[in-house]
């Protein structure tokens, strides 16, 4: 298979106009070998690198208005406007440009003499065409990025050595067909689409096995409540309630009895208690009616009272109201009061019958009232036999009417449970419960179909994934075999550039992933003193590039030994980091490159030892081959003090 | 068998009426003649009315039923018309005679003795057995109340037995009315007067209730020690009460 390998822009010159930066508009013509753009710091070295690959490709390195901001400081007419001038070519054709700084409008486009003014607004358009067909590289991206990452190195650009993917963008589009790089792209692009498209689907399935498994739990909930559904467990609950209620029913019936057969002793034992009570009252009253007689027979006893009274308060007889001595009055008093004489005739009366009557009476009374206070004492006593018994009763009636109560209200319990299972064993609550879970199962089988459908997505997106990944393999592999017969070549290739720097370094084939894609892509990676160094953190700062700087060289040769075309490789070097003993060695190594191709070394003059080791390696006369910053760059006080100094400096050392 | 169940049963009647004013005259001559038997020269009318109160409130103690008694709070503590009716009746038979009698403003002041004509009626009486226990009651109650009428810190201005007015009005349920000062309001008898009644049953169940304090080897509770405990909590109480008057 013949390969069309793609054509690098080889920049013959350029003219920078009306840029504020600098103090004069200004030009260069690139020669073959060593080009020197030296300069102090803040004089527009950097700017120039972005300037040249904005005129190429009229994208800004970084936003719009890094070139703005310094232009357009005063009011310029449309001639007056910044712009850069290009010569370069690509193969065999010429291509001049002219685009404005303040805008990425092209002003001026020749393709191999060719004018093109008569459509500015289709002229964007035109060049980019025009450049993907002359190049061989179809995408302004993959352009952008051969020159940003491989040919056009700015001071603080990225290492294209340990960048894997721009490692392997750029090594594609350097040494396989043009369409080659944008195929793997493509393909890379599909399989990471597919893979995403498996990953989406496996996201909504596992929405789905999530409401799935959020049913499945609603149901055994269910079904756990509705464990009592099952017939012969609710019957057998049924028939354990219905005998209990039969019990509770005879205890009922029992209870009611044995209130039945205790109320007619309550009835009888409160008749006996008002019975014995009325009975107490009348011995009470009988007994009262005697007690008067008996006390006022004592109170009243006329005798002692009226004939008494007179002797002892005015010793008076009561009958013939002749007064007395006291003495006599004392005597008779006593007599009467011991109811010995009779107070009227004196006679002796002894135990006299009326006194005898009277105590005869007192007796009889005396004794009714013993008999009647006994009789009255049994009653009580009866009275308070038939009170105890009344209350032991009415406490057990009591107890029973609470016990009946409790069962009575137990047997209503029953019934209400009974009638509930009655309900749920009717057929309709039955069939609407079965309806309830069958509900769940419908909508269980639903989406385990649906869990099915997303599956077969999900095997299908895989299948397209695998597929696709193997495309991708089968093609990174045709350029793995590419890579082994270019491979030995380029690693002598860079054993030159690496020098003696190095005790020991050599470049090896390492198959590594890259986050784009999980399929392995065979890479440069270096060794150094025996360790493959897969990080730029694995090496210090210099070697790091160093290794940089020489892989990129390397690759230019390579290049142009195999495909015969040339480009313009632009370095900014930042030989500062460099010792006494390694920055000479550099500037040696990089002169290897200086009769393969066109090289632009930008750099400060921090190193003269370096540019004097460049110097001296180039066998050409350097005096048209340098631009000097401090000629055309607006110097600070400070600079343009130094400025002879400088000058000396730089005659110095392009000195052969 | 208590006073509750027997009278709540009895019809007030005429026959009931005389009987119950028979019997409070009785009282009263067993009370005269339980102070002559403590060798008492006299009773006053306060001395009657305090003396008969006590023997009321407390019967519970050896639930004797003693006449029913309407008192009051009067002006100097427990007073009862009935008693003074009687009283007078009782002088009226020469059973009871005036010992001496002075008036100050509308007060009428009167010392009282038992006469022989009385001590004779007592004698009668008391053959019957129901009217005796009254008597024996009675007696008790006095013997207590001689024991505590000399005692030091009750009041000055009264002489004698009167002098217990102060042991009276520590009496719980009559204290109660005291201090809420609702003059005129009968005094609650039997059941109803609880605050007493709990007090004498706590007093008689002394033993039970204070195991550790009562020894049973050197006290024995009888009707009297019973009584005794009564009249000491009464005169504990008059001391701490006047002593936080003062």
């Amino acid at each position: 298979m013949e390969i069309e390998y793609i054509k690098l822009p080889v920049i013959k010159q350029i003219e920078i106009l009306n840029y504020g930066l600098f103090k004069d508009n200004w030009d260069y013509e690139f020669k073959k070998g060593l080009n020197l753009f030296v300069g102090g710091n803040r004089l527009g070295k950097t700017t120039t690198v972005y300037i040249i690959l904005y005129g190429l490709i009229g994208i800004p390195r970084t936003d719009k208005s890094f070139f703005t901001d310094r232009v357009l400081t005063e009011k310029q007419s449309e001639d007056e406007k910044p712009s850069v001038r290009l010569l370069f070519d690509i193969g065999d054709n010429s291509i001049e440009i002219e685009r404005d700084l303040s805008n990425s409008n092209i002003k001026y486009l020749s393709i191999n003499g060719n004018l093109y003014e008569e459509d500015k607004s289709n002229i964007e358009e035109t060049y980019l065409n025009e450049l993907a067909r002359l190049s061989g590289i179809p995408s302004i991206d993959d352009y952008k990025d051969l020159l940003a990452k491989l040919l056009i190195r700015e001071e603080e650009g990225t290492h294209l050595l340990w960048a894997a993917n721009d490692q392997i963008k750029i090594l594609r589009l350097l040494f396989n067909y043009g369409e080659y790089a944008s195929e793997i792209e493509e393909l890379t692009k599909s399989v990471r689409e597919a893979n995403s498209e498996v990953r989406d689907q496996q996201y909504f399935r596992s929405k789905v096995r999530g409401r799935l498994d959020a049913i499945r739990t609603q149901k055994a909930k269910r079904l756990g409540e509705l464990g009592q559904v099952d017939q012969q467990v609710l019957e057998e609950k049924l028939q354990d309630l219905v005998k209990e209620s039969d019990q509770l029913r005879d205890s009922y019936e029992q209870v009611t009895k044995s209130i039945e057969g205790k109320e007619p002793y309550k009835k009888q034992y409160t008749q006996n208690v008002y019975g014995l009570s009325n009975e107490i009252d009348e011995v009470e009253s009988e007994i009262m009616k005697i007690e008067n007689e008996y006390f006022r027979s004592i109170y009243d006893d006329p005798k002692i009272q009226l004939a008494g009274h007179k002797l002892r308060h005015n010793r008076i007889c009561m009958f013939c109201n002749q007064k007395i001595s006291s003495a006599k009055a004392k005597d008779v008093l006593k007599d009467i009061e011991d109811l010995r004489k009779c107070p009227v005739c004196s006679s002796d009366i002894g135990k006299s019958s009326v006194v005898e009557m009277q105590a005869d009476e007192r007796g009889k009374l005396m004794n009714s009232l013993l008999d009647l206070r006994k009789k009255a004492d049994e009653k009580i006593k009866e009275h308070s036999l038939n009170q105890n018994e009344l209350d032991t009763i009415a406490k057990e009636l009591v107890q029973l009417w609470e016990e009946k109560e409790a069962l009575r209200r137990k047997i209503e319990e029953t019934v209400f449970d009974i009638d509930d299972i009655n309900l749920m064993l009717s057929k309709p609550e039955m069939e609407r419960k079965q309806e309830e879970i069958s509900h769940y199962d419908r909508d269980i089988q639903a989406l385990e179909k649906e869990m099915d459908h997303w599956l077969e997505q999900i095997n299908s997106a895989r299948e397209k994934e695998g597929r696709a990944s193997q495309e991708l393999i089968a093609k990174s592999r045709e350029f793995d075999s590419i890579l082994q017969n270019i491979g030995s070549n380029f690693v002598a290739i860079f054993k030159k550039y690496v020098g003696d720097f190095f005790d020991h370094c050599e470049l090896v084939i390492r198959r590594r992933s890259t986050p784009e894609s999980r399929i392995g892509f065979d890479l440069f990676i270096p060794k150094l003193e025996g360790r493959e160094r897969f990080y730029p953190s694995q090496v210090s700062k210099s070697e790091a590039l160093f290794l940089d700087y020489a892989f990129r060289l390397s690759l230019c040769e390579l290049y142009k030994q195999i495909t015969g075309n040339e480009a313009l490789l632009v370095i900014e070097t930042s030989e500062g980091l460099f010792d006494m003993a390694n920055a000479p060695i550099l500037a040696e190594n990089i002169s290897n490159f200086f009769d393969i191709s066109y090289l632009l070394i930008i750099s400060n003059l921090g190193r003269p030892d370096f540019l004097k080791a460049l110097v001296d390696k180039s066998r050409e006369d350097m005096s048209d081959r340098v631009l000097n910053y401090f000629e055309i760059g607006r110097l600070s006080q400070v600079q343009a003090n130094e400025k002879d100094r400088f000058d000396e400096q730089l005659r110095k050392i392009l000195e052969h | 068998m208590n006073n509750s169940v027997r009278y709540s049963n009895i019809r007030i009647s005429e026959i009931g009426a005389i009987n119950e004013s028979l019997k409070r005259s009785n009282e009263i001559l067993y009370l005269f003649s339980a102070a002559n038997g403590l060798n008492w020269i006299s009773l006053s009318k306060i001395g009657v009315q305090k003396c008969l109160y006590l023997a009321e409130i407390l019967s519970p103690t050896k639930e004797v039923i003693l006449a029913f008694l309407n008192f009051i709070y009067h002006h100097k503590g427990p007073y009862s018309k009935d008693i003074q009716n009687a009283l007078d009746y009782l002088v009226s038979l020469d059973a009871i005679e005036i010992v001496s009698f002075t008036t100050v403003g509308i007060n009428a002041y009167a010392d009282y003795k038992i006469t022989e004509a009385g001590i004779s009626l007592v004698e009668n009486l008391t053959l019957y057995p129901v009217e005796k226990e009254k008597l024996l009651w009675i007696q008790t109650v006095m013997k207590v109340v001689d024991a505590y009428k000399d005692c030091y810190g009750l009041n000055e201005k009264y002489r004698g037995v009167d002098r217990i007015i102060d042991l009276v009005y520590q009496e719980p349920t009559f204290k109660e009315i005291r201090l809420r000062q609702a003059k005129g309001e009968i005094i609650p008898f039997g059941a109803e007067n609880k605050l007493t009644v709990e007090l004498i049953n706590f007093l008689k169940t002394i033993e039970q209730e204070l195991p550790d304090k009562f020894d049973k080897n050197k006290y024995k509770l009888n009707l009297e020690t019973i009584l005794l405990s009564f009249f000491e909590y009464l005169y504990v109480e008059h001391l701490s009460e006047s002593q936080s008057n003062a």
